[in-house]
């Protein structure tokens, strides 16, 4: 017979989520990222940014401290940098010391999620209110 | 009624839905009921075995469960065999997705996640190096297209050209050593994406596992990539990858068409106008005569 512990600490779903996270945080952090030579294509084309210009160097300047600049860069990508990293951290946290992973409401999912389609929708519109950066 | 054995492409008459034996192979075959009403909310039964990838029980939060729902094959892979499990996987998610998603156990999680990352690494796999030797071929094909897009200028140099070229073989060790990693990344993502949509729709009524499993065992489109045709490959990979997403959602999350088909493509509509919106720019620019 085998026996399991109560409390046998396992890789899920949003651990791997979090681990996720922290790869994102240590690629913007120590890999030279902004020196690929990547050309958007849609900006390309067409000379305006497309939903997702400015993910990288968002990404980027945050994980070296540069708010301000990570927040010129993209809004979104530094909301969504800050926010990758802070629920990495806690979700590891969690994960550590054992505890349940929260229920979160099925309505609180579906306003997180309408708030994501619309950030997005936000993000792209003062992208190219701002004009190329 | 008519069916088709998923391992033998033979058919044979049945007056039955579920799970029964192929009479020509006697491989087991999901014949899923189309006019079947969604299941009750059900206490979803605890796992036997958790896998190193079980997800922690969520307390207070509880899953419809299909007691009709069986493993995928791949998820019988120490049974099986892991060649073989694959093999039968791919042939259901691929080529009957309506039957297969329907039928399918959604809290496999951990095995949908390493079938879709191993179809995606071999596929990687091979497109890395299809591209390092084919490179220079490759390369002046994609320029010829790229001249026909206005401001193509811009592309020269750029990452476009350096991906198609095949690069240095330092960069091609590294892509087939990144690849699974790289595969997890885009699995876990592109899930994220499709839920989103769906949330926002009210289709995900059987949770994140079961987009997770559709986003999973979907990747086994993605083997067409592999093929030695240079972007169309990719092309047709990618379509038929977002037709199974549809249909795979519309069975495992027990949700309609509509809701499906747009939770499947206004993703890959956005990245489709980031990534690939060149070519579509250049169209609408031709056809104002620019």
């Amino acid at each position: 017979m085998t026996v399991v512990p109560a409390k046998a600490r396992r890789l899920g779903i949003p651990e791997l989520f979090a681990l996720l996270a922290v790869a994102s945080y240590l690629a913007a952090r120590f890999l030279p990222l902004l020196e690929i030579p990547f050309t958007c294509p849609f900006r390309a084309a067409t000379g305006l940014p497309c939903a997702s210009c400015g993910m990288t160097h968002a990404f980027v300047h945050l994980a070296h401290g540069e708010l301000l600049a990570g927040f010129g860069a993209s809004p979104l990508g530094a909301i969504l940098a800050a926010g990758a990293w802070l629920y990495a951290g806690l979700d590891l946290g969690r994960a550590a010391l054992r505890l349940p992973l929260p229920a979160v409401p099925e309505p609180w999912l579906r306003r997180a999620a309408l708030a994501c389609i619309a950030a997005v929708a936000l993000n792209w519109a003062w992208l190219l209110f701002r004009g190329p950066a | 009624m008519l069916a088709r054995c998923a391992h033998c492409q033979k058919t044979f008459e049945t007056d039955r839905f579920g799970v029964q034996a192929c009479p020509h192979c006697g491989q087991q075959v999901h014949l899923a009921d189309p006019a079947a009403p969604a299941p009750p909310p059900v206490p979803e039964p605890p796992p036997a075995a958790p896998g190193p990838f079980a997800a922690p029980p969520v307390p207070g939060v509880m899953r419809p469960a299909d007691p009709q729902e069986t493993a995928a094959p791949f998820a019988r892979r120490r049974e099986l065999g892991f060649v073989r499990a694959w093999i039968d996987t791919w042939k259901l998610s691929a080529l009957q997705p309506g039957l297969f998603f329907r039928a399918v156990r959604i809290t496999d999680t951990g095995s949908a996640l390493l079938f879709g990352v191993v179809s995606l690494t071999i596929s990687s796999w091979f497109q890395t190096l299809y591209g390092a030797l084919m490179g220079a071929a490759t390369k002046g094909v994609v320029e010829q297209m790229l001249r026909q897009v206005p401001r193509s200028d811009q592309f020269e140099h750029a990452w476009v050209m350096r991906w198609v070229s095949g690069g240095s073989a330092l960069g091609v060790v590294a892509q087939l050593v990144g690849a699974p990693f790289f595969a997890l990344a885009v699995l876990l993502v592109s899930a994220a994406f499709f839920h989103i949509v769906l949330l926002a729709m009210r289709g995900a009524p059987r949770g994140f596992d079961a987009t997770l499993t559709v986003v999973g065992y979907a990747s086994a489109a993605h083997i067409i990539g592999a093929a030695p045709v240079p972007l169309l490959a990719n092309l047709a990979g990618l379509v038929w990858y977002v037709a199974v997403v549809a249909i795979g959602l519309q069975g495992a999350q027990r949700i309609s068409p509509n809701k499906a088909w747009t939770a499947a493509l206004l993703p890959f509509g956005l990245v489709c106008l980031c990534c690939c919106g060149a070519f579509p720019a250049g169209l609408f620019a031709a056809l104002r005569g620019h």
